[in-house]
């Protein structure tokens, strides 16, 4: 697959809205492939299920397509799709009353079954050596995910995950920023207490950046 | 001075580049002389590192296809 997922910048992303106003629609598929996976991650963060993550991420897009004339100039495409997104996904978890699903203020029981991303799966080209190691990693990041609350783990995709900043964050999920720092703050503690075995084990050397050298 | 309790308290601020200068300072001096805490931040800073990278979580196959099949029909094509 050569499609590309790097987002493109702010410039080149409101031409590309404008002209879609304009009537070249078609172009939508470019305009919506940087974001893809992104979508399918928020809506499988509420609904944990890959059939469903998948329908509404497809409903939430189409969404999008129908109502991308009506997005604001100040608005960011990203911040404003995930928010149609995470609608999507609860009200179709409300509609489908689903008692598995957690409840927003309860931690999750976690644990048995379901871990984040399904294992079969994997869309992505790395060499085969690194993806038996990456393999491992996204186990652990998905149980560690698994575990979380729902309001913990979609503050934590979205801030972390998707690098959407605390004000966009707040945006897309309809919650105040300080709410975001608090709950973001909770979900990074437990997520590092979940993972820092881990690190025991031999990741310490396989990360490109020593003590005071971060890429951030 | 700044205690492990308030490194615990700013650990997310830390890691964000979101506190003052003068308490960044103090937080740094702190974490020279606190193993424990210098872990925490270490291991925080790596889990933040993993996870930033959207490829260590997977999308179903084919799910991309898929969806740019239903753009087309929404676009009125087949």
């Amino acid at each position: 697959m050569t499609t590309s997922t790097e987002s493109p910048s702010p410039g080149a992303e409101a031409r590309l809205i404008e002209r879609i106003r304009q009537g070249e629609r078609e172009l939508f598929h470019d305009l919506i492939r940087p974001y893809e996976r992104s979508v399918y991650l928020a809506a499988y963060s509420v609904l944990r299920n890959e059939a469903d993550a998948e329908d509404v991420a497809q409903e939430a897009i189409l969404k999008a397509m129908t109502h991308v004339g009506e997005l604001r100039a100040d608005s960011k495409f990203k911040v404003w799709l995930l928010s149609i997104t995470y609608n999507e996904a609860k009200m179709r978890r409300r509609k489908d009353h689903k008692h598995l699903y957690e409840s927003v203020d309860e931690p999750d029981e976690g644990g048995e079954e379901g871990e984040f991303m399904p294992r079969q799966f994997a869309d992505w080209r790395e060499i085969p050596s690194e993806a038996l190691e990456r393999k491992e990693v996204r186990e652990a990041v998905a149980r560690a995910l698994e575990k979380l609350p729902e309001r913990h783990r979609e503050i934590f995709l979205l801030r972390d995950v998707q690098h959407l900043d605390v004000a966009e964050t707040a945006a897309a999920l309809g919650i105040s920023a300080p709410a975001v720092k608090t709950r973001l703050h909770r979900a990074r503690l437990q997520m590092r207490e979940e993972l820092a075995p881990f690190f025991k084990k031999g990741w310490r050397d396989r990360i490109p950046f020593g003590k005071g050298k971060k890429p951030w | 001075m700044v205690s492990c309790q308030d490194v615990l308290r700013e650990l997310s601020n830390f890691v964000d580049g979101e506190v003052d200068p003068a308490l960044r300072a103090e937080i740094e001096e702190h974490l020279k002389g606190c193993h424990r805490c210098s872990v925490l931040v270490d291991s925080t800073h790596k889990v933040l590192y993993v996870v930033g990278d959207e490829r260590v979580f997977t999308v179903p196959v084919g799910y991309s296809e898929r969806l740019h099949q239903r753009i087309d029909q929404g676009l009125g094509r087949k």
